[in-house]
């Protein structure tokens, strides 16, 4: 063997572990759902306004032992939820017409508050922002495109579909059952004409992450190897399914009482009570009744966004 | 038809979803650079960083280059840059400059990846030859030998001209000819 065939050989290591790969093409997806300019189900929230939050909320989940697949962006501060609108600061809106420069407007009015010319952003992180026109966005910011359309139901069915305590997300699924509940969901989120694609490669024990694409409606399931990594976040989100979701124990209750369940339930898992942002995430689907349900941010801090959904299809 | 990486990167600007496939073709060369020059652990720690640097700067991207594939690695060299400069693995953060993709020739890693080769088994005079190699000619060298990479890759991915690469290239191999290269025997590791 000579020098260069040595050094070859020398080079050759073992192949990524499946895990490994996973956590980064988790944060790949999750950070491609989050971008795209053109793409109308980008996040509503304007994080630059509120970084004391951000940062208690972070602190909260690594001081709790939160480091797990789910947050493989890890220092990647800007969370996936996509869900509810930064209207001015620290107010958070649902979607209601779509449109969020009306919908603030509208919800601002309501309050009888003097409302200002408001202007819409995208920021630097993907995400919207509604602000006086007198503000300056932050740096980076362009326009919100003429014509954004912020789709209640297309939102939904990405946070639910990638919550961290999913039934597709918390233990050995199916290629089969997993494609079953993405259905179920898109029923739920009233969406219709949609495409469930699952990519190869399942395991016998795989869970699932989603790419969800309303330009072309397709809804794309992506196998994972499974990794066990219990922490306070999925812990406070497997309570909440176990109260207001499917389950035979779960209530129907009014957004309010499911945001007060929330904090409730985080405080029996003494989950500092200044890391939970509970956000609105609106009505979405057809039917009755209508009940809340939570979905929970994987990254980041612990945000939850309660949603009014037909209480019968679940 | 499949798409090329190159191709498949340029369209991910609008269509982000696409990334993904680059890193299902990618990912696997990219953790092997990556453990041959940090470690397993290491490499652990900073591969979902370098695909998310790359994500980001994908904008910057240049169409008119060939394969896809040396410019990431131009983003996994300058992440391990980053990391044995500042001493940290920890993920940069949402304000970090993502779309830096310069390479810079100035530092030399050496110590570090030589830490890692301990641990691959190479006879001591070869440990000794590549160590004595300039920086440039060194990395050339390991771009060839262990990431498989045509002068015109590794060009690609130092920001050098190919022309310069052969020649480095050419340099190295003539320094390790007459190396005596056998492996460490064991008993000797024992000792």
């Amino acid at each position: 063997m000579n020098a260069f065939e040595l050094l070859e050989h020398a080079g050759s290591v073992d192949p990524a572990p499946d895990d490994v790969m996973g956590r980064a093409r988790r944060a790949i997806v999750t950070a491609a759902t989050q971008s795209g300019g053109r793409r109308p189900w980008l996040g509503m929230r304007l994080l630059d306004s509120h970084p004391g939050i951000r940062a208690a909320a972070a602190a909260a989940v690594l001081a709790t032992g939160g480091v797990t697949v789910w947050a493989a962006v890890g220092g990647h501060t800007n969370p996936r939820t996509n869900t509810t609108i930064e209207c001015g600061y620290n107010t958070y809106i649902p979607v209601e017409s779509g449109d969020p420069v009306v919908d603030c407007r509208n919800v601002l009015r309501r309050q009888d508050h003097q409302v200002p010319a408001l202007s819409g952003w995208i920021t630097p992180t993907g995400l919207v922002a509604v602000l006086p026109k007198s503000d300056r966005p932050p740096a980076g910011s362009v326009p919100l495109p003429k014509g954004f359309h912020e789709n209640g139901s297309v939102l939904y069915l990405d946070d639910e579909m990638n919550d961290v305590a999913a039934p597709i997300a918390t233990g050995c699924t199916s290629a089969a059952n997993a494609k079953g509940f993405a259905s179920k969901e898109l029923g739920v989120a009233g969406l219709s004409g949609w495409v469930v694609k699952v990519r190869p490669g399942a395991g016998s024990c795989s869970i699932y992450v989603s790419l969800t694409d309303a330009s072309s409606k397709t809804l794309t399931l992506i196998p994972e190897s499974y990794s066990s990594s219990p922490n306070v976040t999925v812990s406070l989100d497997k309570r909440l399914r176990s109260q207001l979701g499917s389950s035979p124990d779960a209530r129907c209750v009014a957004p309010a009482d499911a945001a007060a369940l929330v904090k409730l339930d985080a405080r029996d898992l003494h989950i500092d009570a200044r890391s939970v942002i509970v956000s609105q995430g609106g009505a979405i689907g057809t039917g009755s009744p209508k009940c809340s349900i939570a979905t929970l941010d994987p990254a980041g801090g612990i945000e939850v966004t309660i949603w009014i959904v037909p209480g019968t299809s679940r | 038809m499949s798409r090329s990486s190159n191709e498949l990167l340029a369209r991910s600007t609008n269509k982000p979803e696409l990334f993904v496939e680059i890193f299902e073709r990618h990912g696997q060369s990219i953790h092997s650079y990556l453990v041959r020059r940090a470690g397993s652990q290491q490499a652990e720690d900073l591969f979902s960083e370098v695909w998310l640097r790359a994500f980001k700067a994908r904008a910057t991207y240049d169409m008119s280059r060939g394969d896809a594939l040396p410019w990431i690695y131009g983003v996994a060299r300058n992440t391990l840059r980053s990391h044995w400069r500042c001493g940290t693995k920890a993920y940069p953060g949402a304000h970090s400059t993502y779309a830096d993709d310069a390479p810079d020739l100035s530092y030399d890693p050496w110590p570090d990846v030589d830490g890692e080769m301990d641990a691959l088994r190479l006879s001591a005079a070869l440990h000794e030859a590549l160590a004595a190699l300039e920086p440039a000619d060194r990395e050339v060298m390991l771009l060839s030998a262990w990431e498989q990479l045509e002068p015109k890759e590794i060009a690609e991915v130092l920001g050098m001209p190919a022309g310069t690469v052969r020649w480095r290239l050419h340099k190295a191999r003539s320094a390790l000819q007459n190396t005596n290269v056998r492996p460490t025997p064991i008993s000797q590791e024992i000792q």
